[in-house]
């Protein structure tokens, strides 16, 4: 589905979400928690869009759970990509037919909430059955929590932005170290580049890469009221400044955009040098790269402020199960959020990051034959993670992915395509409310 | 045609074939390939007999039942398309009355309204019936197409008035005219309406993907999409064996019915 179509089936069901609850009579603030518990079989669905190598690593987690608890059966219902996970929630839930849990982007929760569909995690968690949230990265919580005070969604599959580069390129070009501010980032790209070879090759399937050096530049898209923030899109604003920074990349043969994830092929056959992405893309790298040359790994070269971006996603119980279900959902959420199991994940997946901080003391040894692992989890206290205001998932997978594309193949300047995108964020946030 | 002309005329069809069969072959020798010599030119066009692609791509997903699910579900909504949009074409030629070009009209109009609009509508009813995760979800909502409507009612204008004149005075009634006289003489149309209903079917991917949540009853669009859209990257060598699977059936298919294939097509271009 392109994301096109995708907003616009996203913008009808999410009305329609909200229309469906009420018709169900299902509107109530927030959704009641379970009080019971039972060792009768119970059995909960869970969708989640943990394709290839995920897929087998959250099969194995789930088999570990099923060992612990074996009264519970976990349905694992796999489905692509986000923009495919979406509509079947949208509809799901309208159609009061949701899986008991699913993973989710923090903006999709803003709609399920206002209808009552999603269970408020708080009382389970400071509960009896419930745990500490203390290990958790803070910066990854938040976004599960909302300005109320409830935990509805808990952090799973995450990862941070890091860069990637080709060692003996960098030693060839007579660069020592990787660059750690933007003028040495520039600079050391101009070195690596020449004919047929652009240092950085820039990926956009996702905002994040690129959100990583807003964040640097000091922007926060949204205030604190929920609004489009007019000065990050200022013509002087921190949106014009990491744009220009990578139009000027482009423009002087430094930089190239991809398509899809053609820049992993580009650095694997050694056209460019330089990639940004999360710990995901190591395993990827690692096969197409193989002996060729040492692939180096560093955190992002750094602006106003030293940060990177945050992408991944989140866990989230539907209301309309059965109190049996929900406990055993949260036993699961409680499994696959413990030390324990972010551990698994993190070794199995070799993609995603622990949410919680004592993986890290006890992943030693994982983590000293792992850099990408290593690096990421040192850049997460500056991590910041995407707004779950309800109009920004739209903003960025369409507008602001769009626009930032429209200035790198030189349609359009920085400035007027942030001009453009703050119109158009103002709208959005009139459509989809400032929810958050 | 002159020799120089033919030699023209040769030179661009090798042009045109070759042009058509690189990406074909690029996805079989990927598919061969280690996953460091995937990424060299022009090292991943010469395939190295890397099997293990296969073996991981086969133990990746039910591919056969994947396949066994979209070709069934293909045929069934193909047979039932086509049978709904014969009388409904016939019902709008043929029948007495002055409804015949609003029915159609209304009919056409269907097809302008967005998928995406009548998509939760569609679950809705489909969940009611008791229809979630089954074959029938994937099949009933397809069993009439108005497209296909159309593209019947052009064919049977086309037949000669006089035919129906002569099946009359024979005492052949309407369904007895449908079926032996129509049908007969529509086969190159029914084949390419065939062709475009189960093509449709083959590719549908967003309704499956809504209304199913298990490979035992989703097509094999929805279980390619698996290794299409992966979060961070793509194994490409693995992807193309997978590709490579998939499309074989339906390659040999093509070479088994091409002729048909071929002349329903030319049919069309003729008549349409």
């Amino acid at each position: 589905m392109t994301s096109k179509t995708k907003a616009r089936f996203t913008a009808s069901a999410a009305g329609a979400v909200v229309l469906a609850a009420g018709l169900a009579g299902c509107g109530q603030s927030t959704a009641t928690p379970p009080a019971t518990k039972s060792s009768a079989p119970v059995t909960i669905t869970f969708w989640n869009e943990m394709t290839g190598p995920y897929e087998t690593a959250l099969a194995g987690e789930i088999q570990q759970f099923h060992k612990a608890h074996p009264n519970i059966t976990v349905k694992d219902v796999v489905v692509p990509n986000d923009a495919a996970l979406e509509p079947k929630l949208l509809s799901a839930v309208v159609g009061q037919n949701p899986p008991t849990i699913s993973q989710m982007n923090p903006p999709w929760a803003t709609g399920f909430i206002e209808t009552g569909s999603l269970v408020n995690l708080s009382p389970l968690i400071s509960g009896s059955q419930g745990f500490s949230l203390s290990s958790f990265y803070p910066n990854m919580l938040k976004p599960g929590k909302w300005p109320n005070g409830n935990q509805y969604l808990m952090p799973f599959n995450l990862g941070a932005a890091i860069m990637y580069y080709n060692k003996a390129a960098f030693q060839a070009a007579g660069i020592a170290q990787p660059p750690t501010t933007w003028a040495e980032f520039t600079q050391d790209s101009l070195k690596l580049s020449g004919p047929g070879k652009q240092a950085f090759a820039i990926t956009l399937v996702h905002t994040y890469p690129w959100l990583a050096f807003f964040d640097q530049a000091g922007g926060d898209f949204v205030t604190k009221s929920g609004q489009p923030n007019p000065q990050a899109f200022a013509a002087n604003g921190p949106a014009v400044k990491a744009l220009t920074l990578w139009s000027n990349m482009v423009k002087n043969g430094s930089a190239v955009l991809t398509q899809g994830y053609a820049s992993q092929t580009d650095f694997a056959n050694g056209t460019s040098s330089i990639l940004i992405g999360t710990t995901g893309f190591y395993p990827y790298l690692d096969q197409a790269v193989a002996n060729k040359f040492p692939i180096g790994e560093a955190s992002l070269p750094a602006d106003k402020v030293s940060a990177t971006s945050l992408f991944g996603g989140y866990l989230g119980m539907f209301s309309k199960a059965t109190p049996a279900q929900q406990s055993a959902a949260f036993a699961f959420i409680k499994y696959l959020t413990s030390k324990q199991g972010q551990l698994y994940w993190m070794e199995k997946s070799q993609g995603y990051l622990p949410v919680r901080s004592d993986v890290a003391q006890a992943a030693q040894s994982f983590l000293s034959s792992h850099p990408a692992q290593q690096v990421s989890l040192s850049v997460l206290p500056n991590a910041v993670a995407e707004p779950k205001v309800a109009w920004w998932d739209e903003f960025s997978h369409q507008i602001l992915l769009n626009d930032i594309t429209a200035v790198l193949i030189n349609k359009e300047t920085p400035q007027a395509a942030m001009h453009s995108a703050y119109q158009q964020a103002v709208s959005l946030a009139q459509k989809d409310g400032t929810y958050q | 045609m002159a020799k120089g002309n033919r030699l023209l005329v040769y030179a661009f069809l090798i042009v045109s074939a070759a042009i058509t069969l690189f990406p074909i072959w690029w996805i079989f020798a990927t598919s061969l390939e280690t996953a460091a010599r995937a990424y060299s030119f022009p090292g991943a066009l010469i395939p190295q007999g890397v099997f293990s692609n296969y073996r991981a791509a086969w133990r990746l997903a039910p591919w056969l039942h994947f396949l066994l699910n979209s070709t069934g579900i293909g045929i069934a909504t193909t047979v039932l398309a086509l049978f709904t949009s014969l009388l409904a074409a016939y019902g709008i030629v043929y029948l007495p009355g002055r409804f015949g070009k609003v029915v159609l009209a209304v009919i056409l109009a269907t097809m302008m309204i967005p998928f995406y609009s009548i998509l939760v509508p569609d679950y809705l009813i489909v969940r009611d019936l008791g229809w979630l995760n089954t074959y029938t979800a994937q099949i009933v909502p397809f069993a009439a197409n108005g497209f296909a409507v159309f593209m019947l009612v052009q064919f049977m204008r086309s037949l000669p008035k006089e035919l129906r004149d002569a099946a009359r005075i024979d005492g052949i009634g309407d369904w007895g005219y449908l079926w032996q006289i129509v049908v007969p003489n529509l086969v190159p149309a029914l084949a390419t309406v065939s062709i475009y209903l189960f093509l449709l079917s083959w590719n549908a991917f967003l309704w499956p993907l809504i209304v199913t949540t298990g490979p035992s009853v989703q097509p094999i669009q929805v279980g390619l999409a698996d290794f299409l859209f992966t979060a961070n990257g793509t194994d490409w060598t693995v992807l193309s064996a997978a590709a490579a699977i998939t499309t074989l059936p339906v390659l040999i298919l093509y070479i088994l019915a091409q002729r048909q294939i071929v002349e329903s097509v030319s049919h069309t271009g003729i008549k349409g």
